[in-house]
């Protein structure tokens, strides 16, 4: 090669060129989005908006392909908004919110509700009649968010069937991502949307849970919102036309493909701002499209370059955003309810106005529900049945993008001497919620909303987190990109997230995962005792032996070993026993003995036992006594009157 | 001028002395903080390397764990300080006694006579402290009402921006409040010593006084404010710097930061007697007037 490449230089050359060609070809592939997905279902809504009613009158044709091997005699659809209905459904029964009623009972327009009018079969029968409520997940009869409808005539597989609805929804308060504050409205799971038929011929097509969020098939979205002129309309995807009425309304088009729900929001207040972001592996920019509540004018940029941010970190690290726009809604603080939650190509984030800007809350929730067009949006995991998936894992990349965003400041909290960084703030939950369920389980079967919340969310990322110390942040990086652009637009289960790390690995970790994420397990690695004796036979070399005993689960761990002349003696401790005895003779006795000295193990649930001293030193605990003693002083001097 | 005369009066060796007991007595209540907070962390680590990890772990990491890991001996601990906290409140009635007692009778501030005034005085002084509460109960309820109708407003209305500013102002009438109705106690025991009348009088004769003299009491707080908080700043800085000092020095440091809050203190109290003692009570309407024209 070498001699080619001298007595030809023009052919190095070309070889050279044609090398780096290949090179830049197999970078731009990888960068280049994975290909989109066959349609399932295709949406076509034709919606009124009427405000002053709260409440909303549509039309929709459904156009639904069976994408599996066995007929589909039955359809399943999701009437989430029914969750509102009253005190006794699923939803409110699971959030404790019965009381409500006796609270609210006066107010009744703090409820709401969808109810089909008509509903059809294009080119075939009327089905309205119908039309049956069930409740697959817990038999509760007032519960309204799951209708099924037998069909005289099968969907076959690979057919089709189209179905034309006529619904009206009655929009309630917002308190739990959907409904209207005054004249805000955020449309969340507003409309009838079809489970999804799995290959084994049953429905996936679970009850609207207290806990759980959402499954649904990708297809295409072209909707339609007539409205009052003065509203200013975000919704998911992108604008199609914009049609003024003669009464003075205007209907607003928004389409989109490839995704797998539709969101909308309308407010006359809102200050539409738009932003080009040019994003790595994109021909194009990406449209950032902020509705801002006039109120928070100060976290304009806030809001975009936190956006603009994790929208480049996702693209670098897993593959380039794929749609053209993104959208994100800054709701009024009075619509709380609508804050931080995640829809494709629009999210909402959350501002509080009078929060002091050492609280990054704002670039928080964008950073975090913006991870979600990946880890929901495009890899789609099943949010009802294996929540982890997509909140575990996207709460770990919340992590990871807010320590980038934040390079060396805390990333979570800077304020008044707190500092906090996002990755710390995990540990809290996870101290106080007993490890009692495993975190992968259906969503609705966790004892409490903060057992969910810590597991799923917490206990996950912090569990990635322990494996990106196990792996190597590289390793796990390329396996998430390897991941995501395997999965984008699929369903993955945690099967498939186990296979593809394990793949990537070059190892089988379901030890790993038997434990802390399909098990109860809960991990704690600690230093039982240390001790250094002189040698009889020797006197200037000491037999020191350190004890080292797993509390509780198992995790290989680095042991760092102090002596006193100042050296350092390393030790991976692997075995699967419950304890290690560590023998050897030196010159010198030990100093300390530290488990995980580089804290790649956070899953770890007690780190004051994780290191031990020879000859404890009392002066850090004396110094930190100091502190905590000079506030109580404080405190004193400020009583004095 | 007459506010900043007496302010600058009342910085004298014997406003000094008397800081010297206030910041002992607060050491004294205070050791068990110290020596509890020590022994506690000490104990629970026990041989931990946890503090020294706080590089890796972060600060949040290192607290919540000691924390957590020794909950229940911070909740005893906590839960004890809290009482002490309360006993200081009421020695402070005590302490008040010697302290407005010396500087009303321009007696010395030796011990001796700093402690006779002390319990000279206490009785009278907690019958005050319980008539001031008929200030402070509907201080804390129109403060509270206001918050409430504060959070009320900003729930139905969402109306941050105006929130926002009235969330100061709210913050600023409870704090003129809080100075008033402190102000009226402080002048309530200075008259109680000056005039030796019944609590009741004594009470009114604080409440008069404050209400005739509330530019120059304004001008006196904030010159007593102003050092005062900015010892607050110092020992926030000091404690950054102090990392690489010996502990004791860093304790002396702090104690040193410590004394002069109480100095502060001290001569905001003794700067309020001394501008007592320029308009007694007995002083004609005219006597008033005529020193009214002065300039604050």
């Amino acid at each position: 090669m070498k001699k080619a490449f001298k007595g030809n230089r023009i052919s190095a050359l070309g070889v050279l060129l044609a090398f780096f060609a290949a090179a830049a070809q197999s970078v731009m592939a990888n960068a280049d989005p994975p290909p989109g997905p066959e349609p399932i279902v295709e949406y076509a809504i034709d919606a009124r908006l009427l405000p002053a009613n709260r409440s909303l009158e549509a039309t929709q044709v459904l156009t639904w392909r069976n994408p599996t091997q066995i007929a589909a005699k039955t359809l399943r659809f999701h009437l989430y908004y029914n969750a509102f209905r009253g005190p006794e459904s699923t939803f409110m029964r699971e959030r404790g919110l019965q009381r409500f009623k006796s609270r609210r009972q006066d107010k009744a327009r703090r409820y709401g509700g969808i109810d089909i009018l008509e509903l059809s079969r294009i080119g075939g029968n009327e089905l309205t009649e119908k039309i049956a409520f069930i409740a697959p997940d817990d038999q509760n009869e007032k519960d309204r968010t799951v209708i099924e409808i037998p069909l005289d005539i099968p969907v076959a597989p690979g057919e089709s069937i189209r179905l034309r609805f006529r619904f009206q929804l009655k929009i309630p308060e917002i308190f739990a991502r959907t409904g209207c504050w005054k004249n805000f409205f955020f449309m969340g799971q507003w409309f009838p949307k079809i489970g999804v038929f799995q290959d084994d011929g049953t429905w996936h097509c679970h009850q609207f849970h207290a806990n759980s969020e959402f499954f649904a098939d990708f297809g295409r979205y072209r909707v339609a919102v007539t409205l009052p002129a003065e509203y200013v309309v975000g919704a998911t995807g992108n604008p199609v036309s914009n049609i003024n009425n003669a009464d003075g309304t205007v209907t607003h088009t928004f389409a989109q493909d490839r995704v797998h729900d539709f969101a909308w929001t309308a407010w006359p207040e809102f200050l539409q701002l738009r932003r080009q972001a040019v994003v790595p592996g994109r021909d194009r920019p990406v449209e950032v499209v902020l509705l801002l509540d006039p109120q928070h004018e100060n976290a304009r940029e806030r809001y975009f370059q936190s956006v603009i941010f994790a929208m480049r970190f996702m693209s670098e690290k897993l593959f380039p955003y794929p749609y053209d726009r993104i959208t994100v809604v800054d709701p009024p603080l009075g619509a709380a309810g609508a804050m931080g939650m995640e829809y494709p190509t629009l999210i909402t984030g959350g501002h509080i106005s009078f929060l002091p800007e050492g609280i990054h809350f704002t670039e928080m929730v964008t950073i975090h529900e913006f991870g979600h067009q990946y880890w929901y949006g495009l890899v789609a995991s099943d949010e009802f049945r294996e929540a982890w998936l997509d909140e575990g894992v996207n709460t770990f990349f919340e992590g990871e993008i807010m320590e980038a965003y934040f390079k060396k400041a805390p990333s979570l909290l800077d304020w008044f001497g707190i500092r906090i960084r996002d990755t710390e703030s995990r540990r809290g939950p996870l101290k106080r919620i007993p490890v009692l369920e495993p975190v992968n389980q259906p969503s609705w079967h966790f004892l409490s909303g903060s057992n969910y919340s810590s597991h799923v969310y917490n206990r996950a990322a912090v569990f990635i987190d322990t494996l990106k110390g196990y792996l190597g942040k590289e390793k796990l990086y390329d396996f998430f990109a390897r991941y995501a652009r395997q999965y984008a637009w699929k369903h993955p289960s945690t099967h498939d997230f186990i296979a593809a790390l394990n793949e990537v690995a070059g190892q089988d970790l379901a030890w790993a995962f038997k434990q802390f994420i399909n098990g109860t397990g809960r991990l704690d690695l600690a230093v039982h005792s240390l001790s250094s004796q002189r040698m009889e036979n020797d006197p200037a070399s000491y037999r020191n032996e350190v004890l080292l005993v797993r509390r509780e689960g198992f995790f290989p761990a680095d042991v760092l070993i102090r002596l006193r002349n100042g050296r350092e003696v390393r030790h991976l401790w692997k075995d699967p026993g419950r304890w290690k005895r560590l023998e050897f003779t030196h010159e010198s006795p030990l100093h300390s003995v530290v488990i995980d000295p580089e804290f790649r193990i956070p899953l770890d649930h007690d780190l004051v036992n994780n290191s031990m001293a020879a000859q404890p030193s009392r002066k850090e605990s004396q110094r930190a006594a100091l502190k905590l003693g000079f506030l109580f002083q404080t405190l004193l001097g400020m009583l004095f009157m | 001028m007459k506010a900043v005369h007496v302010y600058l009066a009342s910085f004298r060796g014997r406003t000094a002395a008397v800081a010297v007991y206030l910041w002992a007595s607060g050491l004294l209540f205070s050791l068990p903080a110290y020596l509890g907070f020590s022994r506690l962390i000490s104990f629970t680590l026990d041989g931990s390397q946890l503090l020294e990890m706080s590089d890796q772990y972060g600060s949040f990491t290192v607290w919540l764990e000691l924390f957590s890991h020794a909950e229940t001996g911070f909740r005893v601990l906590l839960f004890q300080l809290g009482a002490l906290v309360l006993v200081y409140a009421i020695f402070s009635l005590f302490l008040s006694g010697g302290v407005y007692g010396v500087f009303v009778s321009g007696d010395s501030p030796r011990l001796g006579r700093f402690l006779t005034h002390a319990w000279k005085n206490l009785l009278a002084f907690a019958k005050l402290f319980l008539t001031c509460w008929l200030l402070w109960i509907p201080l804390m309820a129109i403060s509270v009402l206001g918050f409430v109708l504060l959070a009320g407003f900003l729930r139905e209305s969402g109306n941050e921006t105006l929130f926002r500013w009235l969330l100061p102002v709210w913050g600023g009438v409870t704090l003129i409040m809080i100075g008033y109705t402190m102000a009226v106690y402080d002048f309530a025991r200075i008259r109680r010593l000056q005039e030796a009348g019944s609590t009741w009088k004594s009470f009114r004769s604080g409440m008069k006084f404050v209400y005739r003299h509330i530019p120059r009491l304004i001008v006196l707080f904030f010159f007593f404010l102003v050092p005062f908080l900015l010892t607050f700043a110092l020992s926030s800085a000091f404690e950054r710097i102090a990392e690489p000092l010996p502990r004791i020095v860093t304790f002396a440091g702090l104690q040193a930061l410590i004394w002069m809050r109480c100095f502060f203190k001290n001569a905001l109290m003794h700067a309020e007697t001394l501008l007592a003692r320029e308009y007694p009570l007995h002083a004609s309407p005219e006597l008033d007037a005529e020193r009214e024209t002065d300039t604050i």
